[in-house]
């Protein structure tokens, strides 16, 4: 649905009165005939109008030669002399050119076309259809620039980072949902959007100051529309399939890798197979094939001159790939906004979201346990992994998917109210506050579970625990925030401007209580029974040992912000905005930061000479600005806590005494880093506004690097280093119509991101993370390691190579390569092995609309990454199950010169090197929607403005060329990329239906 | 009559506004500090005291006593290896076991980083209570402490690394920390000067609550400890004997118990890391005893299997020593007591010993709900210790018989009554014998065998050649000392 407000409120504002002469009506159609309802239709120079009905149905009192103005969002407006003819058929033509369309901005609306910006606007309904209960997850592919790395376990958050990986702490973008800050959006129903606006220039984001750099999503939800009411219900039912299940050994080739590794190390063969002589795929015994996800919702929406309401009720249930895994959700949503008087506006907005939480699990174990070993014994216990190969190490897989005992749910209630107010013609304020309270509560369970132990032949408690035990914890988060906004628009003549002042603060809020209690020992186990899982569980648990503990942070920051829109004749634009952020979490000195950006545009197509161009739209714009990126992970970074673990013990008997070690060492002067960003890019629209085009080159300077320095004994944060983000964006679409019944869109984006970290805090100075190293001159997290030349094949190869001091090794090792060429293998010959940010990322979509047919196909990948694989490579401490890929190992000269040969003792071949670097390039089939549209029509007496049956395949196929799950691997800012195999992203298949009436 | 309500609601809700816009003042808000938690500037009580428990607390959260401290200081003798599986950790192994030091070692690194860190603070300290200017005994005292904390890190790093930069200021540029290296001679002053202002200042006893903070004992110890390894005999004895003249130390009659939780802050206790676990679940232990329990699985799943005696350590107790029983925890047979019962054999056992003193009650398992020993104290120096430095300052200085005094003491107590380990005349090799077997798995070994000049001979099986006396530097400490930190020789 579409909004009218401009429109209506025109009609506020203008107070002629009417002079009725004849009384017309008519019927307002799309080019398919189809009637819209709710297009506004008014008299050219008066307030007289009126909207059409359900069936785009209109009556109107009119003179003669009067001009009737037919609107309506998305459509071009037409313009119509009135006749004498009292019955019009309004034909409204699909506005292709949706560069006029209104975008939302930080602190308020704008219409694209004055903007210096690249924002891009999504439709909800890109989001409604799509089985992810997190909006942003259906937003991969669709928009230049913004990365989204998905994870397919139900619940959970996808990796966003929009233009490049500007932070070592922080790239997670700032969620502002109808004008409140989130970190997070998984609290949405996606069925509640109205659209989705992605901020990432300088231009746009400076408004945002401190929380700018990593970008800005802002998500506006549904509002209710002036006319009659609309109701929609829509459903979907979605079923999950693994693919891409990594190669693991099986019972077989694991006793041949098994015993040939033990003979190569000179250790005595294993002599339990007699007991261990199953073959079990653990990824089978736990996987969850068929999970299923299903969501039902219900909108209802009613709008007069005075009142708009929207109601939204949702529920969502999600099973993960693995058993026992479910999420389910209910989420509500309610706006409304009152007409006080012609100039006073209030409104209320409620979010309340009741989820049970998944008991998240993952295939690592199914990967390391090894294959021999059945699931259960005869009697249906548990069997425990052999102990010499994982027993202690490695549970029986199954005994987390099964025997997982907690209970976990959390309430989100997100509350709004605002007021608006027009006063001297040209000024509006507003006044908005929200508050967000959200509880995430749970209780856990800790039961004896018997395993079977083949060894001894007995049946114990896994893990040798002997005592139950239960847990609780309750979560609060409370946000306050409240927004004082002064507007100012005025056009003079030829020049048009937008002033905004405001006034703006945000207070969050933790406390985490959190305990447990032990069962008396010696006494009756605590029963596995969620009744019994209270700290006070009487008389089953000890009070002795009942242990309590709390977390708790509060933070605030203030903010003054404006901003200044200005064009003339619409042709030359130039926008500033500036912010200064007060943060609590700095010292008082360096609290207080200023941000700032501005931005010119040029829109080219209305100068004169080009007038008979065959360009139909072309502007060139440029930006720049400074942004922050106050981190939110640390609380009060200059402020090093007292600790507690440093305390002492002394006495006999002996008693804790409270120690004064602080945590690292005080800096009074840090500051949040600050992104210094530049963009010039320019919009384009030809071939009568079928082909449009944007590309924009940016440019990202991040400086003031907020690091945690750890050198020798120091340790304390400071600000030093730089990283550059830099890229090319481009985005395309081609709309056409064949005959009157066929249209279809072609899209695609492509972005590429250049990251390389200029400086970090000194010379030299290293950040390690994993695989990972971060240092000047490199990608930000760029794997590092040696590089494997092949294998030795023999010892006169050995004696041919350079001579290595990394230990001791013998033919059928790495050979790695002597980078730096001085003739020895050493620690120096460390390099760069790969860089996990992809060189580019793309999408495209193809829209096919037949009739009542529609077939939309989402394509998306990236490219030039590498993934590190960080699953299947054994263990120093235990023995695992070996990938498949092992079976081709090195077994004397000539066999292999890639897969080392077996042995557990030597370490030599566990050095990070390019053994572990995989392709991380890959593409994927995102989408495909098959749609069959119902023409509005009547049924007993139900009149259906619109009803829509579809099957969604999501994550159909993927060309990929790493080993694991899936390509996809997110991660902290200098740890991604790192394909931990724990979660495959399923294809899901679910088949929807939508009716609005 | 329009234009009038309008013009009403528009004062109406100016107002409102405008009462909603000053019920914030935004200077309040931004008044916020961490909760729950004292920073700088909230603690108005315990001064240097509190800090100097800090310095305690890190000695515990640290590489200087955590499972590093075993991988230096016992897997590198004859008595221990690296133990678990084969596979585990088998870098580690080649690098301690098999003298294969690696410049680019994690615990190395860590080993190092964290005694200066420790001695950073105690420099901050005092620094601190120089600057304070006060001279009150209790500053004084805590004064004391610092510079024995700070004594005893050096003496690891001059055991373990030999020649070590003095860092003896408080740093307040980061460049200040990075010194060359000095000479052994320059660093035992350095210690010794520490030590011997602890020795004036610090009480013989603590009271009861305060039972485990430094004492004039562990700085006369440690005194006596330092001239050993500098063959300074005659000065190693007067310290000793102050030691054992001061009347606040003697012989834990039980062996066993030592090695117990019962043993924590015995009368043999010169100086223990204090670890603690509470039945609420609460501990403050590293993972020093954890990481040596019994690698099996189930109930015999009590630690990580590291550090264990070999055969050598074994055959080399006289007969029917019991203190061989207390020390070497066999596979397949009973754990002697401690509830238990037998344990499982070898394999599925990776190991045929374990290191009996990192051994645990099963009572005390189950009372603190943990399989892992973390409420041992840590022994950093007991009195058997400055007995049998005491004989063997007293044999080298040719006093035999108060030598074979000293010797016997730690046998007697050692027998407990039975019929075995008679008393003795000292010897040498009697002497260097009954340290090896009452510190066995302790951390003495390597460091004595060394300063005996019997490496080669006793080591050299292993691997060890003369150089192997001192680690390398870690690598990192030496690149970011950006060519000021020289690596040592050999290596």
């Amino acid at each position: 649905m579409k909004i009218k407000f401009l429109a209506i409120l025109c009609c506020y504002f203008l107070t002629h009165s009417i002079w009725a002469q004849q009384t017309i009506q008519g019927t307002v159609n799309d080019a398919n005939n189809v009637p819209l309802p709710g297009a506004s239709v008014i008299i050219k120079g008066t307030t007289t109008g009126s909207q059409t009905d359900f069936d785009g149905h209109f009556t109107l009192e009119s003179n003669i030669n009067d001009i009737l103005v037919i609107s309506y969002l998305g459509y071009v407006t037409q313009e119509i002399p009135v006749t004498s003819a009292t019955n019009y058929t309004i034909v409204l033509e699909e506005d292709l050119n949706t560069l006029d369309e209104v975008v939302v901005v930080g602190y308020g609306t704008a219409k694209k076309r004055d903007l210096a910006g690249s924002i891009v606007k999504v439709e909800g309904d890109v989001v409604a259809d799509k089985p992810n209960a997190n909006p942003v997850a259906s937003l991969q592919g669709k928009v230049a620039g913004l990365s989204v790395v998905n994870s397919g376990q139900p619940g959970q958050e996808p990796d966003i980072r929009i233009r490049g990986t500007v932070s070592r702490n922080q790239t997670k973008p700032l969620y502002v949902v109808d004008g409140i800050f989130s970190t997070d959006i998984s609290y949405i129903n996606p069925n509640d959007i109205e659209s989705i606006e992605l901020l990432k220039d300088p231009s746009s984001l400076a408004i945002f100051g401190v929380r700018g750099a990593n970008g800005v999503i802002l998500v506006t939800t549904k509002t209710a529309k002036e006319g009659k009411l609309n109701v929609t219900f829509s459903a979907s039912t979605g079923v999950k399939y693994i693919t891409g299940k990594p190669d693991m050994a099986n019972a077989a080739t694991f006793k041949t890798l098994f015993d040939e590794q033990l003979a190569n190390d000179g250790e005595m063969p294993y002599d339990s197979y007699n007991l261990f002589n199953g073959d079990t795929d653990w990824i089978d015994q736990i996987k969850n094939n068929g999970a299923v996800v299903q969501n039902a919702n219900l909108s209802i929406q009613s709008g007069n001159e005075s009142n708009k309401i929207s109601v939204g009720l949702g529920y969502l249930k999600e099973e993960g790939v693995i058993k026992n895994e479910e999420l389910q959700k209910i989420t509500i949503n309610i706006n409304d906004q009152v007409k006080i008087s012609e100039n006073l506006k209030m409104g209320i907005g409620i979010n309340a979201v009741k989820s049970d939480l998944p008991n998240l699990s993952s295939f690592g174990s199914a990967i390391n346990a090894t294959p021999i070993v059945s699931p259960y014994n005869e009697d249906g216990v548990y069997n425990q992994l052999p102990i010499a190969i994982g027993g202690a190490q490695i549970g029986n897989p199954l005994l987390s998917v099964n025997e997982k005992n907690g209970i976990n749910d959390s309430y989100r209630f997100v509350g709004n109210i605002f007021a608006e107010l027009k006063f001297l013609k040209d000024f509006t304020f507003r006044a908005a506050y929200s508050g967000n309270y959200n509880i995430t509560k749970g209780r856990g369970y800790s039961p004896l579970i018997p395993v079977y132990v083949a060894e001894s032949d007995e049946v114990v408690n896994a893990f040798g625990q002997t005592l139950t035990s239960v847990s609780q914890y309750n979560n609060t988060k409370q946000e306050f925030q409240q927004d004082y906004l002064l507007t100012y628009k005025k056009d003079f003549g030829d020049h048009g401007f937008t002033a905004l002042l405001g006034y703006t603060t945000f207070q969050e809020y933790l406390e985490n209580i959190n305990g447990s209690v032990r069962q008396v020992a010696g006494g009756e186990p605590i029963p596995d029974d969620p009744r019994f899982w209270y700290l006070n569980v009487f008389p089953f648990g000890d009070q002795e040992t009942r242990f309590s503990n709390s977390d708790q942070w509060d933070r605030a920051t203030t903010s003054a912000l404006c901003r200044i829109l200005y064009n003339y004749q619409g042709k030359y634009i130039i926008n500033g905005s500036f912010r200064r952020d007060s943060s609590s979490e700095l010292p008082p000195a360096t609290r207080a930061q200023n941000f700032w950006s501005v931005g010119a545009a040029w829109e080219v197509s209305k100068e004169k000479f080009m007038e008979n161009s065959f360009i139909d739209y072309l502007k060139v714009k440029g930006s720049y600005g400074v942004l922050g990126n106050q981190y939110n992970a640390v609380n009060y970074p200059y402020l090093p806590n007292f600790q507690n673990g440093a305390s002492a013990i002394f006495g006999v008997p002996q008693d804790v005494i409270p120690a004064f070690v602080l945590a690292y060492r005080n800096s009074d002067d840090l500051k949040w880093e600050k992104v210094n960003s530049y963009e010039v890019g320019l919009e384009l629209a030809t071939f009568n506004n079928r082909l449009k085009f944007d590309a924009n080159y940016y440019n990202k300077l991040t400086t003031d690097l907020l690091v945690f320095v750890t050198k020798g004994s120091e340790r304390f944060y400071t600000n030093a280093g730089e990283i550059e983000n830099k890229g090319f964006e481009f985005s395309t679409t081609w709309n056409d119509k064949i005959g009157s019944d066929f249209q279809y869109s072609i899209s695609g984006n492509l972005a590429t991101v250049k990251n390389t970290v200029n400086s970090v805090f000194e010379s030299g100075f290293e950040i390690f993370a994993g695989p990972t190293r971060t240092s000047e001159g490199f990608p930000i997290g760029s794997f590092y390691g040696y590089e494997v030349e092949g294998l030795y094949q023999s010892n006169l190869d050995i004696a041919a190579s350079p001579p290595s001091t990394l230990g001791n090794y013998v033919p059928g090792d790495f050979k790695y390569r002597d980078v730096n060429g001085d003739g020895e293998i050493t620690p120096d010959d460390r390099t760069v092995i790969g860089n996990p940010t992809p060189d580019f990322i793309y999408g495209a979509s193809l829209n096919l609309e037949y009739k009542n047919l529609t077939l939309d196909i989402d394509v998306q990948g990236v490219y030039g990454n590498e993934i590190w694989r960080n699953w299947g490579n054994g263990s120093t401490f235990s023995q695992f199950n070996f990938r498949g890929a092992r079976a081709n190992r090195w077994i004397g000269a000539g066999t292999s010169n890639w897969e080392p040969r077996l042995t557990a003792t030597s370490s030599y071949n566990r050095q990070n090197s390019t053994y572990n670097i995989e392709d991380g390039s890959y593409v994927r089939i995102r989408n495909v929607q098959l749609a069959y549209n119902f023409k509005p029509m009547s049924i007993k007496g139900l009149e259906f403005q619109n009803m829509k049956l579809y099957i969604n395949a999501q994550n159909l196929y993927t060309w990929k060329h790493n080993s694991g799950f899936t390509p996809e691997a997110g991660g902290s800012p200098i740890e991604f990329s790192i394909d931990n195999g724990g979660y495959p992203l399923p294809v899901i298949t679910s088949l929807g239906f939508s009716a609005t009436f | 009559m329009k234009k009038k309500i309008t013009f009403i609601n528009t004062k109406y809700a100016l107002g409102v506004l405008l009462m909603l816009l000053s019920i914030t003042s935004c200077d309040d808000l931004l008044d916020t500090k961490p909760l729950g938690v004292a920073v700088d500037g909230d603690l108005t009580t315990g001064g240097f005291e509190a800090d100097v428990f800090g310095l305690y607390g890190q000695l515990r959260e640290s590489a200087v006593t955590d499972w590093t401290r075993y991988w230096f200081q016992s897997i590198r003798s004859d008595d221990a290896e690296k133990g678990s599986t084969a596979a585990d950790a088998a870098e580690l192994g080649a690098d301690f076991n098999d003298f294969n030091y690696s410049v680019t070692n994690g615990l190395s690194a860590a080993n190092w980083n964290d005694h200066y860190k420790i001695i950073n603070a105690c420099n901050d300290l005092i620094d601190a209570i120089e600057v304070s200017g006060l001279t009150d005994s209790g500053t004084l005292v805590n004064l004391a402490e610092a510079r024995m904390i700070r004594a005893f890190l050096y003496f690891d790093l001059r055991r373990d690394y030999g020649e070590v930069p003095i860092v003896s200021e408080k740093i307040v540029d980061i460049t200040d920390g990075n010194k060359p290296k000095s000479s052994v001679t320059e660093v035992d002053a350095f210690i010794e000067t520490d030590l011997i202002y602890a020795s004036e200042n610090l009480p013989l006893t603590w009271v009861s609550n305060f039972i485990g903070r430094a004492t004039k004992g562990f700085a006369n110890a440690y005194l006596a400890k330092l001239y050993l390894y500098q063959e300074n005999y005659a000065a190693s004895l007067v310290k000793s004997e102050e030691v054992i003249n001061s009347g606040v130390y003697t012989l834990l009659p039980s062996y066993r118990e030592l090695f117990s939780q019962a043993g924590n802050n015995s009368s043999e206790s010169i100086f223990e890391v204090q670890q603690l676990a509470t039945e609420s679940g609460q501990t403050f232990g590293n993972i020093y005893y954890q990481s040596q329990g019994v690698r099996g699985t189930g109930e015999w799943d009590l630690g990580w299997g590291f550090n264990v005696p070999t055969q050598n350590l074994v055959d080399a107790y006289e007969s029917g020593d019991p203190r061989k029983d207390e020390t070497i925890l066999v596979s397949g047979e009973d754990d002697g007591g401690y509830g238990s019962g037998v344990l499982p054999e070898t394999p599925p056992l990776a190991q045929l010993y374990w290191n009996k003193k990192a051994y645990t009650e099963a009572s005390l398992r189950e009372k603190f709900n943990t399989r892992f020993n973390l409420w041992e104290n840590i022994k950093i120096i007991r009195y058997a210790d400055v007995l049998l430095m005491a004989a063997e300052a007293a044999f080298q200085t040719g006093d035999v018989s108060s030598a074979s005094n000293y010797l016997n003491q730690v046998r007697e107590r050692a027998r407990g009554g039975a019929d075995v380990l008679p008393d003795i005349t000292a010897t040498l090799d009697a002497i260097k014998h009954e340290r090896r077997i009452e510190f066995a798995m302790e951390g003495e070994r390597f460091y004595d065998v060394v300063r005996w000049g019997d490496g080669p001979a006793v080591l050299g099986g292993l691997g060890f050649l003369p150089k192997h006396e001192w680690y390398p530097i870690p690598q990192i400490a030496i690149d970011q000392s950006q060519g000021v930190l020289i690596q040592n020789p050999n290596y």
